[in-house]
C-alpha cells in the first residue's frame, strides 16, 4: 500500500472529519438557543397572561397604573409595563421613566405608531380566536438586543367586561443562557479515538482479505470502512448532544412548572390564570399533565434529530466521495477535457442559479403547508413531509355524488392527467406533422415565391397569441363565432362549442396547433438544409422511389435535430398554459383542465402555495421519466455522424 | 419517363393546394387581428344577417374586412405612451438575448457534439431537464435572485440573463443535432492543416450550420420578444418597459381596448417578420436547383 | 457570420451603455418616492397631474413622488413579489378585492389607523371606509369606486327602465335572436355581474366574515332563478356572453341595454350616443337591483422608508380639489363625497349616474377568501346556464369546493 495514499486519504478523513463536527454544533447551538428561547418566552407568556388577567378582574375604583407599579415591584425581571387602550389610542398606564411624570391617560406619541399596530393586529387575532377559526397566536412577543442584555417584549391582550379593551406590553428581563465550552477537548479526543480505530484497521491488514473472499475494488473496501469509523463516531457525538438536550430541557420545564405554581400560590382564583400564546387556556397546575407540555417539548427534539441524520448523510456522501478516488477521478477528468469543459461552463452556470435555485425552492416549498395564510411562519413549523404527494397521488375520487347524481371529478388529479396527456400527444402530433408535410413542399424549388409563403406561414408564431388566442375564442362562439356560420353555411346545426368535453378540448388543440407548426415548420426546415443533394441523386439511380427516399434519406437525416424539437415541444405543451387559459378555460366544469392550469389555480385562486408546489414537482417527475425514455429510445444525446 | 412527369405535375399540385391551403388558414385568424386594427374601433363589427340568410350571406359575414378603414388605433398606440422606446427596449433585450444565447449555445453545442467527456450525458440531460419544471411558480424565487442578489432591477441585463436561459436549452439540443451532422472528416482535415481549435469553430463549423443558427436565432429572439410577465416585473421605470408590457396596458380586468391591442400586436410582430425575411436566405442555403425531392 | 456578429453585439452595447447613461442621470439628489397604479390614457394624464401639484406642494422637503404605471394583468404579482422583499412603491393603488389576501399574507401593507384622524375620513361615505377596512383595522384611504350600472343606446331607449318588468318589456321587443339582436346584454354568467341580483335578494357567496361559504342559499337560488328567466324564457340575453361581445353588440346598436361600470365607456364607439341610469328594481321584490362595488384605495406599503409622508400624500390624493381634477379630467368616481356638490360634477349626466348607483351599491367583500370564490362560482354559474345541472346541485358543487379550499388555509394555521 501506498504510503502516500494513506496520507492524503487520512488528511481528507480529518478535514472531513472537522467538517461534520463544526456543522454539528453549528446546527445544535441552533437548536439548543431555540430551547432557551422558547422556555424564556413561555415563562414571559405565562407571566404576561396572568397579569392581563388580573387587569381585567379590576375593579373599577382601583387605578391602573397603581397596579402596575404594583406589578412591576413584585416581579423583580420585569423592567417596564404599558398598558395601552386601543380606543384613542391612550397609554393608561406605564412604569416607563420617561412617562412617570405624565398624567395619565395620554396619546401614544406618533413614533410608536408600531406598538398601535400590533395591539391591533392582537385585536384582530382575539376576534377570530373567539370564533374559533384561523388561530393566530393572541400574545406576541420579540426579542429587544440593547447590548448583550437580553430583553423579551411580550404584548398580551386584556379584557373589561368580556370586551377587548386594550393590550398589556412587559418588557421582561430574561435569565442569561449558560455557555457551554468544552467542544475543543471532545473533538481532539474523538478524532484520535477514530484515526486509532483506522490504524488498526490499516495495521491489520485487512485490505488483503478483500482480494480472497470478496469481488470489490480496494477504493471501495476502504470508503466502505473509512465510512463505518465516521459513522461509529458522528454517532458518539450525537448521542452525547441529545443527552445535554434532554437535561436542558427538562430544567427548562421544572423552571416553567416552578413559575405557574408561584403564580397560582398568590391568587385565590379558580379561575385558569394563564393563557397560552393562543388564548386557550392552559390547564390548572394541579391537573397540569407534564406530557402534553413535554410532547411539544419533544418536536424540537425530533428536529436536532433530523438535523443530524442530514448531517451525518451529507457528510458520508462527501467522504465516499473522496475516499474513493472519486474525486480524483473528477479531478482528472476535468484536466483531460478542459476545453469541453470551458466551452459547456457558461451556459451551465447560467442554468444552475437561474433554473435549479427555483427548482429546489419549488421542490421544498412543496414538502410544507405553505399557503397564504402562514407564508412567514419558520420553515420548521410549516414542514409537512410528502402529505401533499400523497394527497395528490393517492386521490383516487375519480367519481363524485352530487344531488343524486355520479359525475366525474374534474379536479381529480389523474383526470387532468388524462386530459394532459391527450392534449399534449395530439398537439405535437399534428404541429409535428403539419410542420413536416409544409417543410418538405417549401423545401421543393419548384414551388414559386417560397419566400412568401414562408413568411406568411410563420405569422402565427410571430404575432402575440394573447390576441390570436382571444380571436380563435371568438370564432368558437356559439351564437356568432365564425365556425358555426360556416357549419351554418352547409346547412348544419351549430355547435355548442364549449359545451362538451371533446369539442371543448378541440378548440383548444386546433388553437394551439395554429400556433404551434410554424416552429416545427422552421426547425424542419433548417433540418432539411443538411442534407445533401447527392444523397437523393444516389437514391434515384438506385431506383429508390419517393417514399423510399423519404423513410431512408429525408428522415434519418432529419432525426438529430427533429427529435429534440420534439421532446422539448412535449415539454412545453405539457406546460402550456396560455392557450387552455385563454380560449376553452377548461370548460366545461373544469374538464379541460391540465395539470399546469390546475396548479396555477390551486396556487393562485386557492392560495395553496406549497400545493400548488408539489403539483408541480409531479409534473417534472412526469416529464422527466418521459425525457428519460424518449432519450433512452432515440440516443440522440449519444448519436454522432 | 412521360409518365412519371405526369405523377410528378400532379403532386406539384397537390402540393401547391396544401400550401396556399394552409396559408390560407393561417392567415385567417390574423385577417380579423388586422380588420380590427384598422378599424379604429375598440371592438370587431358584426355583420348583420338577414331573417333568412343565404349561404352567400354567411360567407359575407366570415370574411374578415373592417366597415371602415382607419389608422386611428396605430396612431393612437404611438402617441398614447412613449410605444417607440418600448419597441426599442424590447429590440436590445429580444437582441442581445439572441446573440448572447446562440453564442453560448453553439459553443456547449459544439462540445456535446465533438467531445467525449464524463458528464457529457448528463450535462445534455440537464439542459432538458431545465424546461420541465413549469414557469409559473418561479417568479417569486427568480425575483429573489435577478432583484434581491443581483440587483438588477431595472436592468436590461437581468431580462437577457432570464431570456437566455429559457431559450438556451433548445438552442443547445437544436444546435448539438445539427452539429453531429456536419462530417467529423472535415475538421480532421483542418487539424491537419494546423488549425486551432477555435479557428475551426468559428471559420468551419458556424458557417456551415448557419441554418440551424438561424432557426435558433429566431427562436432566442422569440423567447425576448414576447415575453410579458418577467418584464413587468423586473423593471419599474416606465422608460425600461418592452413592448409586450406596453401592450399589456390594454387589457384592464373588466374591459381591455382590443382594438389598441391589435394595433400594437400588429406593430410587434412587424420586426420579427422582417428578421425571418432576413434569416429566411440561410433556410435555402445548400440547396442547387433542380431540387430535392422528398 | 461572425462578422455581422460582431457588429451586431457593438450596436447593442453602445445602445445599452447609452441608456444606461441616460437613466444614471436622470435620477436626482432628491428622495424619490414611488406610486405604482394601473393607469393609462386621461386617468393616467389627471393623475400624472395631480402628483405634479403635490411634489410642488411639497418642494422643498428633500422628496418628490413619482409615479409608475403598471399593467393589471403583472399588478398583483408585481406587488406580491417586491414588497415582502422590502422593495417596490411606497404608495400603491388597487382594487379592496385583494385587500384580505394581502394582510392575511402579511408584509405588505402598513395599517393606517394610527394616523387617519376621525374628522379626516368624513370625507368618505361610510360604505367606502369599510372596503378599506379588514378586522376592524384601516387599511388604506378609498381614492374612487366603480360598479355596473345600466348603459342603454338612446336611439333604441328613449328613458331607463325604471323596473325589470319595464326593462324586460323593451327589451323583449328589441330582441331578435336570429338577427342577432338583443334587448339586453351582460355578463351574466359571471358572478360579479350576477351580484347585481344576487344582493336583490339577499343573496350572498360569504358567511361570518369569509369563513364559511354559503352558496346554496334560498335568496342565491331564488336569484339564479330569476337570471335563468331572463336568459331562457324571456329570451332577451345572448349566449356565452365576454365583455368584448358585449361591447361589440353595444357598438353595433345590436345590444340595446348593457349592464356595465365606467371601464365600459371608453370602449364605446363615437357614432352610439347612449345614456346610462342606475339599474332597475326588481319588480317581484321592489327592491333594486345591487350590484357589487369594487373600491379603488390608496395603500402605504409595508416597505416605504417615509410612511407619514406617504401617508401625508394619500391624505392629498382624497382632498376635494384633487377629486375634482381625476373626477374631472381622469373621469373617475372619486371617493370625496364634498366634490360631488360642485357644479362640475353635477353638470356630469354619466358621474351622476354613477353616484346614484352607488346608493344602492353592495360594497364588494374584502375577504382573503373571496379569490378562492370565483373560480368555482364561474363553473357553477356556467352549468346553470348551459342547463347542465340544476342550479342547487351546480351551486352544492361550489359550495362543497369552497368550503374545502377554505379548509385547506384554515388548517395551516
Amino acid at each position: 500500500m501506498n504510503f502516500q495514499m494513506i496520507n492524503s486519504r487520512t488528511l481528507s478523513f480529518i478535514a472531513l472529519f472537522s467538517m461534520a463536527y463544526i456543522a454539528f454544533l453549528y446546527g445544535s447551538n441552533d437548536s439548543f438557543i431555540r430551547l432557551y428561547q422558547q422556555s424564556e418566552m413561555d415563562k414571559a407568556v405565562i407571566l404576561s397572561g396572568s397579569m392581563a388577567k388580573k387587569l381585567s378582574n379590576i375593579s373599577a375604583t382601583e387605578s391602573l397604573q397603581d397596579l402596575a407599579i404594583n406589578l412591576k415591584a413584585k416581579n423583580s425581571n420585569v423592567l417596564d409595563i404599558k398598558i395601552l387602550k386601543l380606543s384613542g389610542a391612550k397609554i393608561v398606564a406605564s412604569t416607563h421613566i420617561g412617562d412617570m411624570d405624565k398624567s395619565f391617560p395620554f396619546r401614544l406619541p406618533k413614533d410608536q405608531k408600531p406598538f398601535f399596530d400590533e395591539a391591533k393586529q392582537i385585536k384582530a387575532a382575539y376576534k377570530k380566536a373567539l370564533i374559533g377559526q384561523f388561530l393566530n397566536p393572541i400574545i406576541s412577543y420579540e426579542w429587544l438586543d440593547n447590548n448583550s442584555v437580553n430583553t423579551l417584549k411580550v404584548i398580551s391582550p386584556y379584557t373589561v367586561n368580556g370586551r377587548f379593551t386594550g393590550v398589556l406590553q412587559l418588557n421582561v428581563l430574561t435569565e442569561p443562557r449558560a455557555t457551554q465550552a468544552h467542544y475543543f477537548t471532545d473533538w481532539l479526543v474523538l478524532l484520535v479515538v477514530a484515526l486509532a480505530l483506522l490504524h488498526l484497521i490499516e495495521k491489520k491488514q485487512l485490505n488483503n482479505i478483500r482480494f480472497t473472499y470478496f469481488n470489490v475494488t480496494k477504493n471501495t473496501l476502504n470508503s466502505c470502512l473509512y465510512s463505518v469509523v465516521f459513522l461509529i463516531v458522528s454517532l458518539l457525538i450525537c448521542f452525547q448532544l441529545v443527552q445535554e438536550f434532554k437535561a436542558e430541557q427538562s430544567t427548562a420545564i421544572e423552571a416553567i412548572t416552578a413559575l405557574m405554581r408561584t403564580i397560582e400560590s398568590g391568587s385565590a382564583s379558580t379561575q385558569a390564570l394563564w393563557i397560552d400564546r393562543y388564548g386557550q387556556d392552559m390547564q390548572r397546575l394541579n391537573t397540569l399533565s407534564q406530557p402534553v407540555y413535554l410532547q411539544s417539548m419533544a418536536t424540537n427534539l425530533h428536529g436536532l434529530m433530523a438535523k443530524y441524520a442530514v448531517h451525518i448523510l451529507f457528510a458520508l456522501v462527501l467522504m465516499v466521495f473522496f475516499i474513493s478516488g472519486s474525486a480524483a477521478r473528477t479531478r482528472q477528468a476535468f484536466k483531460e477535457n478542459r476545453q469541453a469543459y470551458m466551452y459547456v461552463m457558461p451556459a451551465m452556470l447560467g442554468m444552475l442559479v437561474l433554473v435549479f435555485f427555483p427548482f429546489g425552492y419549488g421542490v421544498l416549498l412543496s414538502f410544507t403547508d405553505t399557503t397564504m395564510f402562514n407564508e412567514s411562519l419558520p420553515f420548521s413549523e410549516r414542514f409537512i413531509g410528502l402529505d401533499n404527494y400523497l394527497s395528490i397521488l393517492g386521490g383516487f375520487n375519480l367519481f363524485k355524488e352530487l344531488d343524486g347524481q355520479t359525475i366525474v371529478n374534474y379536479e381529480n388529479f389523474y383526470w387532468t392527467l388524462f386530459i394532459t396527456i391527450c392534449w399534449t400527444v395530439s398537439n405535437v402530433v399534428f404541429a409535428v406533422g403539419l410542420g413536416l408535410l409544409l417543410a418538405l413542399a417549401l423545401n421543393d424549388s419548384r414551388i414559386k415565391f417560397r419566400w412568401f409563403f414562408r413568411v406568411v406561414l410563420i405569422l402565427p408564431w410571430a404575432i402575440p397569441n394573447y390576441i390570436t388566442a382571444l380571436v380563435w375564442k371568438g370564432m368558437f362562439h356559439q351564437q356568432f363565432g365564425v365556425i358555426n356560420q360556416v357549419i351554418q353555411m352547409f346547412g348544419f346545426e351549430p355547435i355548442d362549442w364549449f359545451g362538451s368535453v371533446f369539442t371543448s378540448f378541440l378548440t383548444g388543440l386546433t388553437t394551439n396547433v395554429w400556433l404551434g407548426f410554424p416552429f416545427m415548420m422552421v426547425v424542419i426546415l433548417g433540418g432539411l438544409q443538411s442534407i445533401s443533394t447527392d444523397m437523393y441523386e444516389a437514391a434515384r439511380i438506385d431506383g429508390a422511389n419517393r417514399w423510399q427516399q423519404f423513410k431512408y434519406i429525408t428522415l434519418p437525416s432529419l432525426k438529430p435535430t427533429l427529435i429534440p424539437a420534439i421532446i422539448l415541444s412535449v415539454v412545453w405543451t405539457f406546460n402550456m398554459f396560455n392557450v387552455i387559459y385563454l380560449v376553452s378555460a377548461g370548460e366545461p366544469a373544469g374538464a379541460n383542465e391540465i395539470l399546469i392550469t390546475q396548479a396555477y389555480k390551486i396556487g393562485f385562486e386557492k392560495m395553496q402555495y406549497a400545493y400548488a408546489a408539489a403539483y408541480s414537482v409531479v409534473i417534472f417527475m412526469i416529464l422527466l421519466v418521459y425525457g428519460v425514455f424518449q432519450n433512452k429510445v432515440s440516443k440522440v444525446t449519444d448519436m454522432n455522424s | 419517363m412521360n409518365k412519371l412527369f405526369e405523377t410528378e405535375n400532379i403532386l406539384l399540385i397537390i402540393r401547391y393546394i396544401f400550401v396556399i391551403g394552409m396559408t390560407i388558414l393561417s392567415l385567417y385568424p390574423i385577417f380579423w387581428v388586422l380588420s380590427l386594427a384598422f378599424s379604429g374601433s375598440q371592438s370587431l363589427a358584426i355583420t348583420e344577417l338577414p331573417v333568412d340568410p343565404s349561404s352567400w350571406d354567411r360567407l359575407r359575414a366570415i370574411i374578415p374586412w373592417p366597415e371602415n378603414f382607419s389608422l386611428q388605433n396605430f396612431i393612437d398606440v404611438l402617441t398614447e405612451q412613449q410605444f417607440g422606446r418600448w419597441l426599442l427596449n424590447s429590440a436590445i433585450v429580444a437582441g442581445i438575448t439572441t446573440v448572447f444565447g446562440v453564442f453560448l449555445a453553439s459553443t456547449s453545442a459544439y462540445a456535446f457534439s465533438r467531445f467525449r467527456f464524463p458528464g457529457r450525458g448528463f450535462g445534455m440531460m440537464t439542459f432538458l431537464v431545465s424546461q420541465m419544471f413549469p414557469g409559473t411558480l418561479m417568479l417569486i424565487p427568480l425575483y429573489v435572485i435577478i432583484v434581491g442578489w443581483l440587483n438588477l432591477e431595472n436592468s436590461y441585463i437581468g431580462l437577457v440573463l432570464v431570456y437566455s436561459v429559457t431559450a438556451i436549452p433548445f438552442c443547445v439540443w437544436m444546435l448539438k443535432g445539427y452539429f453531429d451532422t456536419i462530417p467529423k472528416e472535415i475538421e480532421e482535415s483542418a487539424i491537419m492543416d494546423g488549425a486551432s481549435q477555435a479557428v475551426i469553430f468559428w471559420q468551419i463549423i458556424v458557417p456551415l450550420a448557419k441554418p440551424a443558427i438561424a432557426v435558433t436565432a429566431l427562436f432566442s429572439f422569440m423567447a425576448g420578444w414576447n415575453e410579458f410577465i418577467l418584464a413587468s416585473i423586473f423593471m419599474s421605470e416606465e422608460q425600461l418597459y418592452t413592448a409586450p408590457v406596453g401592450l399589456k396596458f390594454f387589457v384592464g380586468e373588466h374591459s381591455s381596448m382590443w382594438g389598441y391591442f391589435a394595433a400594437g400586436s400588429v406593430i410587434v410582430s412587424a420586426p420579427v417578420v422582417f428578421l425571418f425575411l432576413y434569416l429566411q436566405k440561410y433556410l435555402i442555403s445548400g440547396l442547387t436547383s433542380g431540387g430535392v425531392k422528398g | 457570420m461572425k462578422k455581422q456578429f460582431g457588429y451586431l453585439i457593438a450596436i447593442l452595447l453602445a445602445l445599452v451603455s447609452l441608456m444606461q447613461i441616460s437613466i444614471v442621470h436622470a435620477q436626482s439628489e432628491m428622495k424619490r418616492m414611488v406610486v405604482w397604479h394601473a393607469y393609462r390614457g386621461e386617468e393616467k394624464t389627471a393623475f400624472e397631474k395631480v402628483v405634479k401639484n403635490y411634489n410642488e406642494k411639497i418642494a422643498g422637503k428633500g422628496l418628490y413622488f413619482k409615479p409608475l404605471a403598471v399593467p393589471y394583468d403583472a399588478y398583483a404579482d408585481k406587488i406580491s413579489a417586491a414588497i415582502p422583499r422590502g422593495k417596490g412603491p411606497d404608495v400603491f393603488i388597487y382594487a379592496q378585492d385583494r385587500l384580505g389576501g394581502w394582510i392575511e399574507a402579511g408584509n405588505t401593507l402598513e395599517s393606517i389607523d394610527f394616523y387617519a384622524e376621525d374628522k379626516e375620513l368624513e370625507r368618505f361615505p361610510g360604505s367606502l371606509i369599510s372596503a378599506m377596512t379588514y378586522n376592524d383595522t384601516l387599511y388604506g384611504l378609498p381614492f374612487n369606486f366603480k360598479m355596473p350600472a345600466m348603459i342603454y343606446n338612446k336611439k333604441l331607449v328613449n328613458s331607463a327602465p325604471k323596473t325589470t318588468d319595464e326593462l324586460i318589456k323593451v327589451a323583449k321587443a328589441l330582441t331578435d335572436e336570429k338577427m342577432g339582436r338583443f334587448g339586453l346584454a351582460y355578463e351574466y354568467s359571471n358572478f360579479f355581474f350576477h351580484s347585481a341580483i344576487l344582493n336583490a335578494f339577499g343573496g350572498k357567496a360569504f358567511e361570518k366574515g369569509g369563513l364559511v361559504s354559503e352558496m346554496v342559499s334560498k335568496e342565491n337560488l331564488n336569484s339564479i332563478e330569476f337570471m335563468l328567466k331572463w336568459f331562457q324564457q324571456d329570451k332577451v340575453l345572448p349566449a356565452e356572453p365576454s365583455s368584448s361581445l358585449i361591447t361589440s353588440l353595444f357598438n353595433d346598436g345590436k345590444a340595446a341595454i348593457v349592464f356595465s361600470g365606467p371601464w365600459m365607456l371608453g370602449e364605446i364607439s363615437q357614432d352610439i350616443e347612449y345614456a346610462i341610469a342606475p339599474m332597475p328594481v326588481i319588480s317581484e321584490l321592489g327592491k333594486p337591483m345591487a350590484p357589487w362595488m369594487s373600491v379603488e384605495g390608496l395603500y402605504i406599503s409595508k416597505s416605504s422608508k417615509n410612511k407619514e409622508q406617504s401617508y401625508d400624500f394619500i391624505k392629498y390624493l382624497t382632498s376635494q380639489k384633487v377629486a375634482l381634477v381625476m373626477g374631472q379630467e381622469g373621469r373617475q368616481l372619486p371617493s370625496n363625497i364634498k366634490v360631488w356638490d360642485e357644479k362640475v360634477m353635477q353638470e356630469n349626466p354619466v358621474a351622476m349616474a354613477f353616484k346614484e348607483q352607488m346608493k344602492t351599491a353592495v360594497t364588494m367583500p374584502n375577504y382573503a377568501q373571496m379569490t378562492l370564490m370565483w373560480s368555482p362560482a364561474t363553473t357553477a354559474m356556467n352549468k346553470i346556464v348551459k342547463g347542465t345541472a340544476s342550479p342547487k346541485a351546480a351551486l352544492l358543487e361550489a359550495q362543497n369546493s369552497i368550503s374545502k379550499d377554505i379548509l385547506a388555509l384554515a388548517k395551516s394555521h
